[in-house]
């Protein structure tokens, strides 16, 4: 099978566009809101932080608790 | 202030994407929305949690507006669904059921039947512990207005990929061996759209996911769903900005922010061991929740979420089994199952027996359901896991008797059609090694080929305490056993550390992993004079256990060469105290892993793992 059978002309996509709502009809995001929440993802709440999303006051964990983890050892080893 | 440019790709140093999947019809928004969830999964919680097309699909085709799946759709109506009603894994349902059935279809904006006609048809049918299978979805948001761009660059830089769909020409679907039919829309290997009549003859909708973008190319980084064969870049292109009605920032352009997926129990299981257990309910979906034992051999259970607090000290409502959970000798070890998410408890009694608990979470109120006692002579803690034979998955427990051998017990969970309404009886499946003088909460299932689903087999491994002093694991032999015989034989494989005189707990993370095919590295952590020891194997533990090799009973694995490796050490910073003993260890959402510890002056304390070092932590009240 070549790789154009696969996907012939027309087959496969699937949207109905009129069926998706238009970015024009819906209002801008409030990220002040959204990016003042904590998340699990160290590298975001770092990047959150720093981006002055975030507030010290917001964090559910300690302030000492804030750094990027380092990759684990084995990781590092794998990619030499 | 957003980021020049971003690919969830590979983001610092990690994969964060499910392998790109292949559509066999017109269903794109559905791998879109799934593609999201999964994506999200794993941004926020750290997990590789492969959800099912097919289990939206097929549900939507016929309980949400007669739309049939492979008909055209848009996202939003897929994340409402899922917001309803979640999204199972694959194991849970995935393989369509061909057949046709009468399908009514709603005339164009009025909603009113226009007629019915025979579809090609798949219908729904779920394993019956669906419940407890699936990842929630508290909500998901439009992205649109005036700044489209700029907020579609701020989402997927601070938050993560989003969908959307566009206007799909021929010259962005037609590859052949890696190159484009139409080279002159990729400049520099961007999609820019031909404007060319004949090719915008042939548009038709499309969506996509949208997974980075750079400014310098000026374009965004969009995962398709045409398998990895499509494309320049296996599965993934580079899409110019802007190009107005032929460009992505249109429509159907939908978001999840992290705070809204909660994980299922499922994808979570190989993360934790012993009496700790990161839930998917309260704070963010984070909660930590620890099970103890307590004065007058009761069970404290204690919750974390800002800070840790005392929960409730175990007791059950009446017309229970035993009417007794005062009963309490040991550490319990506690799984989340996909019973409903129950929490499951099983540990060992005054009397010298397994006593199983769980917590009834079908209803609003949950309360605790007692399914009695098994065993006897039993002197140690339980490893208990719940493994993928049948859905709901039997639960499987490795304890050591008072002889110093390992019993292997486990629960057929799978053969009644409502498994959660029986009190099934809990048989000892096999007997097997000597000397040991200690079991500890380190049972794990490996990874079977097609892993993400039921009944492939898959091998146990299991690490103990000889009455030597060191640690061996064990390995049962589930993919060379004979399913209409014996059950599988444990086989004894190497040895390692030394003066080893308290329990270990053992898990799998997801260090080395590089997408949802790839196991997890093993973590083992023990107390060893006064002192935490973690040990790991030092080579990528995919083969631990061989099983690969056809005769694994031939070898020798009491000599050979223990790939264990002393990693780290950690103290209590409790004045005048040592570590007694490991109770607990998960990885969590924070891809920390984290533990709990008993104290020699009899308090928990809990430590964590991250950027390179163990650190002591609180010490539960």
């Amino acid at each position: 099978m070549t790789k154009t059978k696969r996907y012939p002309k027309g087959v496969p996509r699937g949207a109905d566009l009129s069926r998706t709502v238009k970015a024009k009809d819906v209002p801008s995001v409030d990220f002040e809101k959204l990016l003042s929440v904590d998340t699990s993802n160290p590298h975001l709440r770092a990047l959150r932080i720093q981006q002055g999303f975030l507030k010290d006051e917001d964090l559910q964990i300690k302030s000492d608790d804030k750094k990027l983890p380092k990759q684990h050892h084995l990781e590092k080893k794998e990619k030499k | 202030m957003t980021s020049s440019s971003v690919d969830w790709r590979n983001r610092w140093g990690h994969s964060w994407l499910t392998q790109v999947k292949a559509q066999d019809c017109g269903d794109c928004y559905l791998f879109a929305a799934v593609g999201l969830v999964e994506a999200m999964l794993r941004i926020e919680h750290n997990l590789w949690s492969l959800r099912s097309e097919g289990d939206a699909g097929d549900s939507i085709s016929f309980f949400v507006d007669h739309h049939p799946k492979c008909t055209p759709g848009g996202p939003e109506e897929v994340l409402n669904w899922i917001k309803q009603n979640g999204i199972a894994d694959p194991g849970c349902w995935e393989t369509p059921q061909a057949g046709t059935q009468d399908v009514t279809i709603a005339a164009p904006d009025s909603g009113a039947p226009q007629g019915i006609v025979k579809q090609e048809a798949h219908v729904a049918m779920p394993t019956p512990d669906r419940p407890g299978r699936i990842a929630k979805l508290d909500d998901w948001i439009s992205l649109g207005g005036p700044s489209i761009h700029n907020d579609m660059k701020t989402w997927i830089d601070t938050i993560g990929p989003i969908t959307t769909c566009f206007n799909c020409c021929e010259d962005f679907m037609a590859y052949s061996d890696g190159k484009p039919t139409y080279p002159d829309s990729w400049v520099n290997d961007v999609y820019i759209c031909s404007k060319d009549p004949k090719n915008l003859a042939s548009s038709d909708g499309h969506c996509i996911l949208v997974v980075g973008y750079d400014d310098d190319k000026q374009a965004w980084l969009i995962r398709n769903s045409w398998g990895p064969e499509w494309g320049p870049m296996n599965g993934y292109a580079w899409f110019g900005y802007g190009q107005g009605d032929w460009g992505i920032e249109i429509g159907g352009i939908c978001g999840i922010h992290n705070k809204d997926v909660n994980p299922d129990p499922w994808s979570k299981r190989r993360f934790h061991n012993g009496n700790f257990y990161e839930d998917g309910e309260g704070m963010h979906y984070r909660n930590l929740e620890v099970w103890t034992q307590y004065t007058g051999n009761q069970i404290r259970h204690y919750s974390h979420t800002h800070h840790w607090s005392l929960v409730e000290t175990l007791k059950l409502p009446s017309g229970s089994a035993t009417m007794n959970v005062n009963d309490c000798a040991g550490v319990p070890s506690v799984l989340s199952s996909t019973y409903f998410r129950n929490y499951e408890v099983i540990y060992q009694t005054n009397s010298g027996k397994l006593h199983h608990l769980s917590y009834d979470r079908r209803v609003g109120s949950p309360t605790w359901t007692d399914w009695g006692t098994f065993g006897k002579d039993i002197e140690g803690i339980p490893a208990f896991i719940q493994i993928n034979y049948g859905a709901p998955g039997n639960f499987e427990v490795v304890v050591r008797n008072s002889q110093g051998q390992l019993e292997n017990w486990w629960r057929d969970n799978l053969t009644v059609d409502t498994p959660w309404a029986f009190k099934k009886p809990w048989v000892l499946k096999s007997t097997f090694g000597s000397d040991v003088l200690l079991s500890g909460a380190t049972l794990v299932q490996q990874w079977g080929d097609g892993q993400p689903y039921i009944d492939i087999p898959a091998a146990l491994d299991l690490v103990c305490v000889n009455k030597d002093g060191k640690m061996q694991r064990w390995w049962r032999d589930d993919p060379h056993a004979d399913p209409n015989n014996s059950p599988a034989n444990w086989v004894p494989c190497e040895k390692f550390g030394e003066n080893i005189a308290s329990p270990p707990v053992m898990i799998r993370s997801d260090f080395m992993t590089t997408n949802e095919t790839v196991p997890g590295n093993y973590e083992l952590c023990v107390a060893v004079n006064g002192e935490i020891q973690h040990w790991c194997p030092e080579y990528h533990c995919s083969t631990c256990g061989r099983p690969e090799l056809a005769e694994p009973e031939k070898i020798d694995w009491a000599d050979a060469d223990s790939p264990w490796t002393l990693f780290r050490t950690i103290k209590t910073n409790v004045p005048g105290t040592d570590v007694q003993q490991v109770l607990g260890l998960i990885q969590s959402s924070r891809r920390r892993l984290e533990l709990i510890a008993l104290l020699t002056n009899g308090k928990f304390q809990h430590f964590h793992y991250d950027n390179g070092a163990w650190t002591p932590g609180h010490v539960l009240p």
